[in-house]
């Protein structure tokens, strides 16, 4: 009797490239605690340390509340625009959200700058930009929630109450999901980020993480530090996890944002108001950012020519390599339907533990002889691009794959007596669309890697990203200010690509497929 | 022959089947009709090998090919089914969706007889409903099935073409010796297509 086969291979090339490091490293870290004055006095954290650990905390949950509010204003406020206005203030957002995190903090440093009063440096500037760089995301995941409310939902209560009372007593409680996943998830990613407060002279947990690492090379000390945040990482991840799952892999949704459009009180002003919001937020900081160039002094090669190509290259192969990494760990998942928490919550691991962090078991791996020329090259900073961003490029795919409904499948496996036309015929066709857009994703967001990079980049290879943050420590000067332009270009120039493949391509070529439930 | 065995299934949200057994006899007609939401669709999934069992055995002539933690995969079973949607597979034409599965071009000829030759080269929705479920007929019934399962396969078909496809489906069974389960909530469809009726 054939018993189920578990497909665990599939999950392996995953494991290997993003897991692997960590769980050396950590093992490696409780090998050298072992006799470790640290552990046997029991001084794991002093008072200084717990201070800065609140400190983050208390300032990782400002950033994410404020983006859970002006994320969540500004998701209504599309939901009440008309559709062509509200695609096009969607598609400013889609374009904001691989800005690299240096690029916002550049800008916002440009706008203080102006103004005498206002601090260059500090807790409130670090806010500000980490508010801003993740407003994009989180307000289109709370609006790609509260667009999947079911419509009969608020037909039933619209035959007891007013629309107002609907919006706020249903509506609004039902993209609770959402909501959750952005509270949490701003919250770890800001947690976990050190570039920006370091660049605003802020000092944050992960820096000890970084400094005691790139001080000693001793893993048992960064472990040891690291502890309070894999803790605390770990412990939102569970909550997290089940969000994404109820959210995004919960198969193929009707979607309605037309409700909102009746409620005249809200319809009146929120489209306007949201409109200028996205557009301060865009148009204001990129203005502010061309002032400060003149294009005359515009020599790119010798201003960062190099690290451009460098980062393209870089990106490029890491999103290529990452590809069939991310399909196999996908298609696990999705055969899995979900059952398997423990599994999502290693490939989500990379997500919720420092970017310091991850470049210290890469250095920890890499650093020996068998390994040296993957050390001293390129492939140092697409294996850093990979294992920070293939976790949510898997998540990208489950989400397509679990659009497709599952008895196209049935049908193709019942007709053929075969496992692999109907997975390359059917599922892989109709996934084409997600898989790029995760290709797409681990590209684009790798442009703006940094905590990683900046770690485990060899002499000689340096990224533009890793660049302008350097710069960035020495003020908003015109050549940072230039550099940027160029690679917001190159980013919005990719994004427009991927728009139109998926769009309009993959459309004519009838790839993707759109799921009629009638048909 | 296709044998259940106190099966079971259960649902959080769903249409449960308790404690069912029937033995579905080789080249012989079975209607299963009921109630919308009695679980006659969880049935034909389950023996399809769609869905797990939560308890039971299903059993094809003397081969298990269901029990719990074990699911002989669907392809395996010799067991062919259409589906109350069309599930048509939206990026493949018709002529496309009808061929998946078979290596004879019988395409023509079963397209004439139900009728939807003139839109073989058109995708799924550039056609209509009831032109879909007579694709998603078309697909199963070029091949040749030892057991075919049908659920509600004449929704949205207008009442002149009924009559034809239900007489297409008879000479099919008839010609492949075809053990024919046949599911509906119509009274008068049932009575038209002449098998053991099962009342759920």
């Amino acid at each position: 009797m054939r018993k189920k086969r578990n497909h665990f291979l599939l999950l392996v090339p995953y494991l290997t490239v993003s897991i692997l490091p960590l769980v050396l490293f950590f093992a490696k870290g409780i090998q050298s605690l072992i006799n470790s004055e640290t552990v046997k006095t029991m001084q794991l954290m002093d008072q200084r340390v717990i201070v800065l650990l609140l400190k983050t905390i208390f300032y990782s949950f400002s950033v994410a509340f404020l983006v859970l509010v002006a994320g969540t204003f500004i998701g209504i406020g599309l939901m009440s625009m008309h559709k062509a206005y509200r695609k096009f203030f969607m598609g400013l957002l889609i374009l904001l959200i691989p800005l690299p995190i240096t690029i916002h903090s550049l800008i916002w440093m440009n706008i203080f700058s102006r103004f005498q009063w206002m601090p260059l440096t500090g807790w409130g500037i670090s806010v500000l930009v980490q508010t801003v760089a993740w407003l994009p995301l989180g307000t289109l995941i709370i609006y790609d929630a509260m667009t999947k409310i079911p419509k009969g939902l608020i037909e039933v209560g619209q035959l007891f109450s007013n629309d107002l009372k609907v919006f706020f007593k249903i509506w609004l409680p039902q993209s609770k999901t959402g909501m959750k996943i952005v509270t949490l998830g701003v919250f770890l990613m800001t947690f976990n980020d050190y570039s920006v407060p370091s660049t605003f002279a802020v000092t944050t947990f992960p820096m000890e993480i970084f400094a005691s690492y790139s001080i000693s090379l001793n893993a048992g000390d960064a472990m040891i530090t690291s502890l309070p945040m894999v803790f605390l990482g770990f412990g939102l991840a569970l909550p997290l996890m089940n969000s994404i799952k109820k959210q995004f892999f919960s198969g193929p949704s009707t979607r309605d944002d037309t409700f909102i459009q009746e409620i005249a009180l809200l319809n009146k002003y929120l489209s306007k108001i949201t409109m200028l919001i996205i557009l301060l937020i865009i148009v204001l900081p990129l203005i502010a950012l061309f002032q400060n160039t003149r294009f005359s002094s515009f020599s790119l090669m010798n201003d960062g020519g190099y690290e451009i190509l460098a980062t393209l290259w870089i990106c490029f192969g890491g999103g290529l390599l990452a590809l069939p990494i991310m399909i196999l760990a996908a298609l696990f998942i999705v055969h899995h339907n979900n059952r398997h928490s423990f599994i999502l919550l290693l490939i989500l691991l990379p997500t919720l533990i420092s970017p310091a962090l991850i470049g210290a078991a890469l250095i920890h791996l890499m650093n020996r002889p068998i390994f040296r020329e993957i050390y001293l090259s390129h492939l140092m900073g697409m294996l850093a691009v990979m294992i920070r961003f293939m976790p949510f490029g898997v998540l990208v795919i489950v989400a397509g794959l679990k659009r497709i409904p599952e008895d196209y499948m049935a049908v193709g496996y019942m007709t053929v007596k075969n496992y692999k036309k109907p997975l390359t015929r059917i599922l892989l066709p109709l996934a084409i669309p997600s898989i790029v857009i995760a290709t797409g994703m681990v590209f684009l967001l790798g442009i703006g890697e940094l905590g990683t990079s900046v770690m485990v980049l060899p002499p000689g290879i340096s990224t533009i990203t890793v660049r302008i943050f350097g710069y960035l420590h020495y003020g908003a000067t015109e050549l940072i200010a230039e550099v940027s332009i160029v690679v917001i270009a190159i980013i919005f120039i990719i994004e427009f690509v991927l728009y139109i493949l998926i769009r309009k391509g993959f459309k004519s070529l009838r790839i993707g497929g759109r799921y009629d439930s009638s048909k | 022959m296709i044998r259940l065995s106190k099966v079971s299934k259960y649902y959080k949200a769903g249409f449960p089947i308790h404690d069912f057994s029937y033995t579905f006899e080789n080249n012989k007609k079975y209607v299963i009709s009921g109630p919308s939401g009695c679980g006659k669709t969880t049935l034909l999934r389950l023996i399809a090998g769609l869905d797990s069992l939560d308890a039971g055995e299903i059993y094809r002539g003397e081969t298990l090919i269901g029990k719990v933690d074990y699911q002989l995969h669907p392809s395996k079973r010799s067991i062919g089914m259409v589906f109350q949607k069309p599930t048509l597979w939206p990026h493949m034409t018709v002529r496309e969706n009808i061929e998946f599965g078979s290596k004879v071009s019988e395409v023509n000829e079963i397209a004439s007889t139900l009728k939807i030759h003139d839109i073989l080269d058109k995708y799924p929705d550039e056609i209509s409903g009831g032109e879909s479920k007579r694709v998603a007929l078309a697909r199963m019934m070029v091949l040749k099935w030892r057991y075919l399962l049908l659920d509600e396969p004449l929704t949205n078909i207008d009442s002149e073409l009924k009559s034809e496809i239900v007489s297409f489906i008879h000479r099919y069974v008839e010609k492949n010796n075809t053990t024919l389960i046949y599911v509906t909530h119509h009274e008068k469809e049932a009575s038209m297509i002449e098998g053991k009726r099962i009342l759920f």
